[in-house]
């Protein structure tokens, strides 16, 4: 093969010599020699000298970005060492600014709420956060979402409905359904699906968990339905002792008067209705502030039991304070922990049979203060502790219509106390009285200089 | 020696033989697990919305042999591929019985829910927690062509089997207690029953995996089992 160039070499090298008319044997010479530098010589130095470059293309190609061009020699291949250590450069910069917006988009799906699920044309999972699977896996306890790649949705979660979704997906451009997943503790969750290109080569899951949306959209159609059945009925009975008045005015002047007192009566009952409804708005509302000052428990207990005191007495139903130790100075919203007592002690009175005990006691440790107001009346049965504090919730409705109260007033106390940072609980059992006890950890009740102490 | 073009098409059939058959399987435990949740809270009306979903897994089980049978005509498969197609209709009868036994819970839940209930259910959601486990655990096993987690779901036979024997003898306390009890006890016995037969097909699935993993032919390498 080299004899063949060089033989080529030799005749081209030969021709202009030949041409020019020159003497031929120094032409040969010459052209020999050139041929041969040409042919042989040339390539191996050029080969020899390219070779470190060569290893160093080859190592960038290999993703090492931290090789250097510069020190090469000879100098005459300095440029393209610069100019390979500049491809580096960049390289290495765009590939960084790359991995940091990858690791970003993780770290996003990694605390994004929202289940976020990505799909390819074939439906095989490219990627997955950590909500999606706690969301539809809730007894999965690893965390890396790695494992899933190239599985299909069915493989990985098995759920009928979101693979139905996802069939229909297919045909439409976007899906929003409402999928549930039973269990332990079932959840609601609502999936929307669309592509993430416009030429619909894969398919990106959004899903959120709307279980707790949904039990506040029925606990507010219960309260609507509740409100206005409470509302209805007072108004009912003032407009039938309204319509007799009208009857009996004329015949039977002196009856009128038992109609007007249940007019009256009714009346009352709308408006206390309506004031506890209010009330309960402007605690749940923002506008609610706590204006906090300092209160001496024990004179305060004694001025509010004094204003049931006339109750009381009438029903033989004494109140009586203890508090432990002897004085507690408290720093927290008065108007507050007035509507929560009075609330609580009326309740006792409420409800107790004539000759019952009603004890109102304060008591501070190291970490609480806990306040209570302790019957011993006809208990609570447990399985209604759980709704007690729901608005309208009547442990016994018909009793508790004859005793007037509004069914406002335990989800009262217990707005009230979580505003002021505090909580409210119940003990009780059927035929061993009831005790409500509010109680405040110890900084929310504190004066602002013993919280500096 | 078939045409790339077959090859493609056959492996295509295949993989969607394989996602219906994980679709049915999905349906089947949501309509076991409705049945339970029904009965726990005794909710007729998702008792009834199990029943009508349950149409829909027969006519799957339908689709699913039909496919079967046409893979088996169309492209006459050997080995790891005949064995899983094979299975498959097996795999479907399987699951369609485990959907109506779960039809079978619906229809006891809606006759107890027309009496009051006779005792606090304590042994009963236990048994069906280990039964849906084991459907669950098989199609798992399934999924990943794993012989020892399908093993490992065989041998929690046990444990329903023990789970029957207990409630039934506690029931059999009730009748024996007042005759009134003897007709919610019955039905409770026949929900026990039906949870111990669902238990029993889903040691025929793991059967039926393990049967499909073991002895993987070399021929068809990677054709459907992901993990072999």
């Amino acid at each position: 093969m080299r004899i063949f160039v060089f033989a080529i070499v030799l005749f081209s090298a030969a021709m202009p010599a030949i041409m020019a008319g020159a003497s031929s044997l120094s032409a040969l010479l010459f052209g020999t020699i050139g041929g041969a530098f040409s042919a042989w010589v040339l390539p191996n130095v050029l080969n020899r000298s390219a070779q470190p470059i060569v290893s160093i293309a080859q190592r960038l190609s290999r993703g090492d970005l931290s090789v250097h061009a510069a020190t090469i020699t000879p100098d005459y291949l300095a440029p393209v060492a610069r100019a390979i250590d500049e491809l580096s450069e960049n390289l290495s910069r765009t590939l960084s600014e790359l991995r940091r917006e990858s690791e970003l988009v993780g770290h996003i799906l990694d605390r994004m709420e929202e289940g976020v699920l990505l799909l390819d044309e074939n439906q095989h999972i490219l990627r997955i956060n950590p909500a999606l699977v706690a969301m539809l896996l809730p007894r999965h306890t690893v965390h890396s979402t790695d494992n899933f790649g190239n599985q299909t949705v069915l493989e990985v979660f098995r759920n009928a409905e979101l693979a139905t979704a996802l069939v229909q997906a297919r045909a439409e451009t976007r899906v929003e359904q409402e999928i549930s997943i039973d269990g332990l503790k079932p959840r609601q969750l609502m999936v929307r699906i669309t592509h993430f290109d416009e030429g619909q080569k894969g398919f990106l899951v959004v899903i959120v968990d709307v279980t707790e949306m949904r039990r506040l959209e029925s606990l507010r159609r219960d309260f609507v339905a509740n409100v206005s059945h409470e509302l209805l009925t007072p108004v009912a009975a003032v407009r039938s002792a309204t319509e007799t008045v009208r009857g009996v005015i004329e015949k039977n002047p002196k009856n009128a008067a038992r109609f007007v007192d249940m007019i009256e009566r009714n009346t009352d009952r709308l408006h206390a209705l309506v004031k506890d409804l209010l009330e309960l708005s402007r605690i749940e509302s923002r506008e609610f502030r706590v204006v906090r000052e300092e209160l001496d428990l024990g004179r305060f207990l004694d001025s509010l039991a004094g204003l049931f005191q006339p109750r009381a007495e009438a029903r033989n139903t004494p109140i009586a304070i203890t508090l432990h130790p002897a004085s507690i100075v408290l720093y927290t919203d008065r108007r507050a922990l007035e509507m929560m007592m009075s609330n609580l002690i009326e309740n006792a009175l409420k409800y107790c049979p004539e000759g019952s005990h009603i004890t109102v006691s304060g008591q501070l440790d190291e970490t609480h203060l806990r306040l209570s107001v302790a019957d011993d009346g006809p208990g609570i049965s447990e399985e209604h502790h759980g709704r007690l504090f729901e608005r309208f919730y009547r442990v016994d409705p018909a009793r508790a219509r004859a005793t007037g109260g509004t069914g406002l007033g335990l989800s009262i106390v217990k707005h009230l106390a979580e505003a002021l940072g505090g909580s409210v609980a119940v003990t009780s059992a059927l035929g061993q009285g009831a005790t409500f006890i509010v109680s405040f950890p110890l900084a929310t009740v504190a004066p602002p200089n013993a919280n500096v102490s | 020696m078939p045409s790339r073009h077959t090859n493609q098409e056959f492996e295509s059939d295949l993989a969607k033989l394989r996602e219906s058959i994980l679709m049915m399987g999905a349906k089947v435990e949501k309509v076991i697990r409705a049945a339970v949740e029904a009965l726990m809270t005794r909710d007729s009306a998702l008792a009834k919305r199990a029943i009508a979903d349950d149409r829909e897994i027969n006519r799957l089980e339908l689709k699913i042999d039909g496919a079967c049978l046409q893979l088996l005509a169309k492209f006459q498969p050997v080995a790891s591929d005949l064995r899983f197609i094979t299975i498959s209709m097996k795999l479907v009868t399987d699951l369609e019985r485990i959907a109506d036994l779960g039809v079978n819970i619906c229809e006891r839940v809606i006759e107890l829910n027309e009496d009051p209930p006779l005792k606090p259910y304590v042994a009963l959601p236990n048994m069906a927690d280990v039964a849906i486990g084991m459907v669950h655990d098989a199609l798992d096993a399934f999924v990943a062509g794993d012989a020892a987690q399908a093993k490992a779901v065989i041998d929690r036979d046990e444990n329903v089997d023990a789970y029957y024997t207990q409630i039934f003898r506690e029931l059999l306390t009730y009748m024996m207690e007042d005759a009134k009890n003897i007709q919610r006890a019955i039905r409770l016995q026949s929900i026990a029953k039906y949870l111990e037969r669902i238990a029993d097909h889903a040691t025929n699935l793991s059967e039926m995996v393990i049967f499909n993993v073991k002895g993987t032919d070399v021929r068809h390498p990677g054709s459907f089992n992901r993990n072999p």
